[in-house]
């Protein structure tokens, strides 16, 4: 009886010990060690669980299983609601299956992860145009998550908050937020993390015999220029990350395409000959927002992931030099 | 309907407003666009919300909305190369493409596994057999 009183003891000691290890060990771990944690974790782990997609007020659930093997991503989707899209990726080959309208939809893909194509990085140039903090810790799909907030300085570009697995650094959840309000999110409601994938967990679940296949090139065609097309008042921290000539799809139109960042938020600027009736004006897809507007001989349109305010501005002082 | 549909539709009518001669089709087509998921058809729509129905202008405006669809799909796959936000891109941009999908009438019966990237342009379909 002692012998098993001291043995538990003891266990309760090295309990506490540990635990009393894990906490100095997460509180000294930066806000920008986390980021870079969350990008090795979003390549390397394998994960199967149920994911809440919400944009605009509207939810979506996705059945996600992803993992990698020999190097090659093996990864499926499947939408819960609606159409029923179902999408199969072996390495950078995807196939979205539609079942309502029986097609395939065939694609090259280069990122790492269908959830997670992109990911605020420790690139960010923290201090300038955002911040970034350590904010909590919450559970999230059943597990013990750290939050962490990226925070703009001005209204011209959203916020982030992003809950990291404590044990894994996968990501849980993810918000955009714009005047403290989540305008999407990404959360999983269930999640199994590095556990073995059978194989049956990436096959599709429809016989696509008889279905119509679709293929799409793996992204549009561009060519780096020099453009003289820029702005004098773009908001600050944006400058230009790459400018192209692309070819459009199904016709032989060429537009200037232009990228700025400010190294979280992205904006394309598309610099395009005048044809016909231009619709002007705002659009706006979930958090991402577009602005069209004619200067002389050419239609000048951008699209962010930014306020509605911050594509305006782009567009609306784009001139050549 | 959910206010994002809300706004979407209200946006889709004031685009169109100045183009004497929107379709229906391509109304719909806008919606897809602007609304991606959402489900509402013209039929549910307010008569007040209800775009204008005329015969002409359906190549110019169908062009217009191609072009913006386009925009965002190169935005969405740039934007991902440079590895910066838009968490769910990919997913933004798959429903953009589904909407490609509609445009495309079916070719010649062809193997998946013929499929091949260098003899294959941008919204080819085929079918498999």
């Amino acid at each position: 009886m002692r012998a098993t009183r001291q043995h538990a003891a003891s266990g309760l000691l090295a309990v506490l010990s540990t635990l009393a290890g894990i906490a100095p060990v997460l509180a000294e771990v930066q806000p920008d060690d986390w980021l870079n944690r969350m990008a090795a974790a979003v390549q390397s782990t394998s994960y199967e669980g149920t994911v809440i997609r919400i944009r605009g007020g509207t939810a979506e659930a996705l059945k996600v299983v992803h993992t990698v093997k020999d190097g090659v991503i093996l990864e499926r989707v499947v939408a819960q609601e609606g159409d029923g899209l179902e999408i199969i990726r072996n390495g950078n080959e995807v196939h979205c299956i539609l079942p309502d309208r029986k097609s395939v939809l065939v694609e090259e893909w280069n990122d790492q992860s269908t959830l997670y194509s992109t990911l605020p990085s420790s690139d960010i140039r923290f201090g300038n145009e955002y911040d970034v903090a350590i904010v909590g810790k919450e559970r999230v799909a059943g597990r013990e998550a750290i939050a962490l907030a990226i925070r703009p300085h001005d209204a011209y570009r959203y916020g982030h908050r992003i809950w990291l697995d404590t044990e894994t650094s996968f990501p849980l959840q993810t918000q955009l937020i714009h005047n403290g309000t989540p305008i999407e999110q990404v959360k999983f409601a269930e999640i199994t993390l590095n556990q073995q994938i059978h194989a049956s967990a990436l096959e599709p679940s429809y016989s696509t015999e008889h279905f119509t296949w679709h293929r799409q090139l793996s992204g549009h065609v561009g060519t780096k220029v020099k453009t003289s097309w820029t702005s004098d008042e773009l908001p600050a921290g944006f400058r230009a990350v790459s400018t192209h000539e692309e070819t459009m799809s199904g016709s032989d139109e060429v537009v200037t395409h232009i990228l700025y960042s400010d190294g979280l938020a992205n904006v394309s600027v598309f610099i395009a000959a005048k044809s016909g009736e231009l619709i002007s004006g705002p659009a706006q897809v979930g958090g991402s927002n577009s602005f069209s507007v004619e200067r002389g001989d050419h239609e000048i349109t951008a699209i962010g992931e930014v306020p509605a305010m911050t594509v305006e501005q782009i567009a609306t002082t784009m001139q050549p030099l | 309907m959910e206010a994002e549909a809300l706004k979407a539709v209200v946006g889709a009518s004031r685009a169109i407003r100045p183009l004497a001669g929107a379709a229906i089709a391509a109304t719909v087509a806008l919606i897809g666009i602007f609304a991606l998921q959402q489900t509402t058809s013209l039929d549910e729509l307010p008569a007040e919300m209800a775009p204008p129905v005329a015969n002409q202008g359906v190549p110019e405006i169908d062009a217009q909305l191609e072009r913006q669809r386009q925009f965002f799909v190169n935005h969405a796959e740039t934007s991902s190369q440079h590895g910066a936000n838009g968490m769910n891109s990919r997913v933004v941009s798959l429903r953009f493409s589904e909407e490609l999908v509609d445009a495309t009438e079916p070719d010649e019966p062809v193997e998946p596994a013929d499929l091949d990237a260098s003899e294959l342009d941008n919204e080819k379909s085929t079918t498999q057999p």
